[in-house]
């Protein structure tokens, strides 16, 4: 089931009301079916093995946490020199326990995720050593939201391992924690500190969380289905037919992509927030305004926020992240970004993406003095460059630069998306080898870009729906809130609004069963 | 009082959102909605009094019955309920839909592809034009479900709520499509009917013997006697047809199943396709009357005799002669294939079309003993829908077309009267030939002359010859003066402008370009009868 189906449109005001209906010490219980209800409508089958592990890692977490208790414990009861020992031991087995909990979590990651993508380098590298092997793919249909809810409970492990949180004793909590429907599929990732306590509080009906929540769906939905599903059927059909397609024309197809991922990904994270949100459970913020990012690195603070704080969280910063010497802090950088592009996907194509992103912020960061010594010929501050500043609109010589920043940044994101949207890396490089060699400027023009698969009508509606994006996001970037500002007007506009934004959704937006609505395109990661 | 008050805000307010939503909804749907299935039924619905008959069946009824001309000619009130690619699955829904709008004494259904294709639909989009008028109901919630069996919830919520689709025609909203959507005055002329233009030979199709019959299914069976029990039970007359068309052997085989189970059921088969020379049958019915094509149409030797009740009796005594049948060609009573198909392998044209009205209307006449209605004043508007709506609307229709053959084909409706003008250059071929016999004495065909540009003296218009004179004569021997002639010196009516074309069917406008083509062919000038109206000058070059 997903969010833009007429499944999910009866399903979660049934769920919605009854939550809000039964007796408090039920809502979980209630939250929990109804949570596999909509992952087995995918596959039952794999309803199981999303229960057998979340056993294996809630037994997982009970151990690591009876063993920290029991560290917590045992100095009072126990000698100093008794401590120590008797600590190394308990921390030498928790590490073991963790390590062999985070090998199954993340082996069967692999399994599902990789296997084939292994087999079919192994039998090339074999091939170019003239051994021939014949290595057929493997069937396996990987779970949707896989690397999602095992992200989200191997941060839970480490983090009971990390005596931040203790272990959740109460398996329906646990077991909502981790497939909660909401955000099973294609997140945010939750944090078990943040989430875990909301599900031990009893959730009240609060009209305002709900209202809020409802506004935030319904701008996931416009993102999604106005913008995002309408800008795919473009980008769709330039990258399937790359090789008759000018090269100007997979430029344009590449920008609207950037905005196409950017509507399909961050609708689902609102409409999740949102469906969240009026069941009184707050999930954390995935997407923040990430094309006004004034550099790759502050591009990476406000894109798929759940991912990179877990990565930042669990890999950067065990690595030695920025506290070590510079090499290793670019070492640290290429592993994580190495990392995040298989994690979306077991291709070269979103390996050479990831890398990308890793060297732009390598190179960003080796250019940094000459970059400041320009700017300072122009009279900026030395500070001017900080990551940790952001500077505001202040004048037009800072709004000038933060201007050219946001444009060189949204380049940079926008070039490695080619990678990533790409069938594969052989496709990109083609595609590359197109823009260079048949470009065509001459004979880009409004009329062939209306022959890629949008006409005008279409295509205008899409630059307007962008120009709404804009807004929202620019209102958000400075602070505010559309949402609360629609609450906010008196009676009969508010509902007028939110009357003509749902019909503005329904008419304009690609859904129903002609046109085949495609998926969210994060469910396959 | 207070929380009252803010209980009373919120419920309001979610109550103006739903109303508002649904409202604009509402008018969304009316504004992006595929008008063709309104327009089908637009006049079913409104009509006060009952049908004297319904048609229901595939393309094949919809294109080949046309309402208007039965009752033009006859005074029997019908309409046609076919719709494109429908199934009998679809059929049999349609039946149960429209008989809650209007009970009709006689219900006629199609046998075409009752088995050959055991499917319950065809293409959901097709499945709009029959269903999206009749409004969210059990009837229509049942037979989307029985239709779609097994098909995506995505694929049934399309046809429960057509929005689902239509909305993304918001594109082709305009200020005629928004006219459309709120007036009634845009509807189906022909009464649910829908004419075919365009003129095709099929290839030649053995006759399968009636023996010879297809397995059929269970699925299939039931849905024809699901028809024949739903109009028993409202009380309503049914019976079965077969159109005329070039059916494949599987389809023979599937015709030749139903035919027996018409039997079983007894219910009467208005065969169009019956076999006038070969098989044998009873021919001992009592109070039978002779209905003869030749009587209808004067067009052949073939014979038909109908009981008065209307079971086709076949009316060849020889014993043994399956084996002469299986080297028969297929053929119809009532059409002839190189004239009155539009496509090669099953539609007919409008001339086709209006052969088939005419023998049906005959057929209802004396079978079923429909009295004649046209002079009836409560049927005035029946009158008004043929003059004011459904001839302008033909006339138009033969305006628009630039194919020769065409053109010949529709002319030859008996509201027309025809001039046909050829020149030296016009190579009739046996097609043309038959489709000016059509005509009968409507037509007159003549000499397209060329003036004297020199001196610019006109010279006569034409040679005009009655019908019998002009087709023993052929028109190649017309007489043509001068030579290497242009169409500009040719005349045209006074006051007239001629539309030319060429050969192709390609429209070359009111002034083509001399530089191409030069060569005038023949020129058909069409009249209506009663007003003398010109409806259509076409003038052909090579």
């Amino acid at each position: 089931m997903v969010f833009n189906s007429l499944g999910f449109l009866v399903f979660f005001p049934i769920v919605l009301i009854i939550y809000y209906i039964v007796p408090k010490g039920v809502q979980n219980f209630w939250l929990l079916l109804s949570s596999y209800w909509f992952y087995m409508s995918w596959n039952p089958r794999y309803g199981l093995l999303l229960l057998i592990f979340t056993i294996f890692t809630y037994i997982c977490g009970l151990v690591l946490g009876k063993d920290s208790g029991a560290a917590r414990a045992n100095p009072g009861e126990i000698g100093v020199t008794e401590v120590g020992h008797g600590m190394k031991g308990v921390n030498s087995k928790r590490k073991r326990i963790l390590a062999f909990s985070l090998f199954v979590v993340f082996g069967l990651l692999a399994f599902f995720k990789y296997t084939n993508f292994l087999l079919d380098n192994v039998s090339g590298l074999l091939a170019r050593l003239s051994v021939n092997l014949s290595v057929n793919h493997l069937s396996i249909v990987m779970p949707v939201g896989i690397s999602f809810f095992l992200f989200q409970s191997a941060g839970y492990l480490i983090d009971v391992y990390r005596k931040e949180i203790p272990a959740e004793k109460n398996f329906i909590n646990y077991a909502l924690f981790v497939s909660f429907f909401p955000s099973i599929l294609s997140g945010p990732i939750g944090r078990a500190p943040a989430l875990l306590p909301q599900y031990l509080k009893p959730r009240s009906f609060d009209w305002d969380s709900v209202s809020e929540g409802f506004l935030l769906m319904l701008w996931g939905f416009f993102l999604k289905l106005v913008i995002a599903d309408r800008a795919a059927i473009l980008v769709n059909n330039v990258y399937a037919g790359y090789h008759n397609i000018y090269g100007s024309a997979i430029v344009a197809a590449t920008v609207i992509y950037g905005i196409e991922i950017y509507c399909d990904f961050c609708g689902y994270s609102t409409i999740a927030t949102g469906a969240a949100k009026m069941l009184g459970v707050r999930l954390m913020d995935n997407f923040n305004c990430p094309y006004f990012s004034v550099s790759v690195q502050d591009f990476w603070r406000r894109w798929h926020i759940s991912l990179s704080s877990w990565f930042r969280d669990y890999l950067y910063f065990p690595l030695g992240g920025s506290r070590c010497n510079i090499f290793r802090r670019y070492f640290n950088i290429m592993v994580v970004f190495i990392v995040s592009g298989l994690w979306h996907g077991s291709q070269w194509s979103y390996i050479v993406w990831g890398a990308l992103n890793g060297i732009y912020q390598i190179i960003g960061s080796l250019l940094l003095p000459i970059r400041i010594k320009v700017l300072g010929l122009f009279g900026f501050d030395k500070d001017v460059l900080d990551p940790n500043k952001n500077p505001a609109f202040i004048d037009f010589k800072m709004t000038l630069l933060k201007l050219i920043r946001i444009l060189i940044t949204f380049c940079l994101i926008d070039f490695a998306w080619l990678f990533f949207r790409a069938a594969g890396l052989r496709d990109a490089v083609m595609m590359l080898q197109q823009i260079r060699c048949n470009f065509g400027a001459s004979q880009f023009s409004l009329q062939y870009l209306y022959s890629l698969g949008l006409d005008m009508k279409n295509f205008l509606l899409l630059i307007f729906a962008t120009v709404i994006l804009f807004i929202g996001d620019f209102v958000k970037y400075r602070g505010g809130s559309v949402g609360k500002w629609v609450l906010q007007r008196p009676m009969i506009l508010r509902e007028l609004i939110i009357a003509l934004f749902i019909l503005f959704i329904l008419i304009f937006g690609i859904w129903g069963n002609a046109y085949n609505a495609s998926s969210f395109i994060y469910f396959q990661y | 009082m207070g929380i009252n008050m803010k209980y009373f805000k919120r419920v309001l307010s979610v109550i103006l959102v739903v109303v508002l939503v649904f409202g604009g909804i509402f008018l969304a749907d009316k504004v992006t909605e595929r008008s063709v299935s309104r327009k089908k039924y637009s006049k079913f619905f409104s009509e006060q009094k009952e049908y004297d008959v319904l048609f229901y069946g595939s393309s094949h009824v919809l294109s080949g019955i046309q309402p208007m001309e039965i009752w033009d000619k006859y005074g029997i009130t019908s309409y046609n309920l076919a719709g494109h690619a429908a199934s009998l699955g679809m059929s049999y829904w349609v039946l149960r839909e429209s008989l809650q709008y209007h009970k009709p004494k006689l219900v006629v259904l199609d046998i075409y592809d009752m088995y050959a294709f055991d499917q319950p639909y065809m293409d959901v989009s097709f499945m709009h034009y029959s269903l999206d008028a009749y409004p969210m109901n059990r009837i229509k919630f049942e037979a989307v479900r029985d239709l779609l069996k097994g098909r995506s919830t995505g694929e049934m919520t399309e046809l429960f709520f057509p929005f689902s689709v239509y909305h993304s025609r918001w594109n082709e909203v305009n200020e005629q499509s928004l006219k459309e959507s709120f007036s009634d005055d845009y509807f189906n002329t022909n009464y649910g009917s829908e004419a075919r233009y365009g003129v095709a030979v099929p290839l030649d199709i053995d006759r399968v013997p009636v023996s010879d019959v297809t397995e059929g299914s269970v699925g299939a069976d039931d849905y024809i006697r699901g028809f024949v029990k739903i109009c028993e039970y409202a009380g309503v007359q049914v019976c079965f047809m077969r159109m005329p068309y070039p059916a494949s052997v599987e389809n023979q085989r599937a015709e030749n199943r139903v035919m027996k189970l018409a039997e079983e059921l007894g219910v009467e088969v208005i065969d169009m396709m019956y076999d006038v020379e070969g098989l044998s049958g009873d021919s001992t019915g009592i109070g039978k009357e002779q209905l003869t094509v030749d009587n209808l149409f004067g067009t052949g030797n073939e014979s038909v005799q109908v009981e008065s009740a209307g079971v086709i009796q076949r009316n060849t005594d020889s014993a043994g002669i399956e084996a002469e049948v299986n080297s028969r060609k297929l053929s119809s009573i009532v059409v002839d294939w190189d004239t009155d198909l539009v496509d090669p392998n099953a539609h007919l044209n409008a001339y086709g079309a209006y052969k088939v009205s005419m023998f049906m209307g005959e057929w209802l006449k004396r079978c079923y003993d429909f009295s004649d209605k046209r002079e009836d004043p409560e049927y005035a508007n029946w009158n008004e829908d043929f003059s004011k709506f459904y001839l302008p609307a033909l006339n138009m229709d033969l305006a628009l077309q630039s194919d020769f053959k065409t053109c010949l084909m529709l002319s030859a409706y008996p509201e027309y009267e025809t001039e046909l003008q050829v020149t030296e250059h016009y190579k009739p071929d046996e097609v043309c030939e038959k489709l000016i016999k059509e005509h009968g004495d409507l037509i007159t065909i003549g000499t397209f002359r060329k003036t004297n540009c020199e001196d610019g003296a006109e010279a006569e218009e034409t040679d005009s010859t009655e019908i019998g004179e002009a087709v023993s004569d052929k028109p190649e021997e017309a007489d043509v003066t001068g030579t290497g002639e242009t169409f500009e010196g040719f005349i045209l009516e006074p006051g007239q402008t001629a539309c030319f074309y060429d050969l192709d069917g390609q429209t070359l406008g009111t002034e083509p370009d001399a530089s191409t083509l030069t060569t005038p062919v023949a020129r058909i000038f069409v009249k209506l009868r009663d007003t003398g109206e010109v409806v259509a000058d076409k003038v052909f070059l090579q």
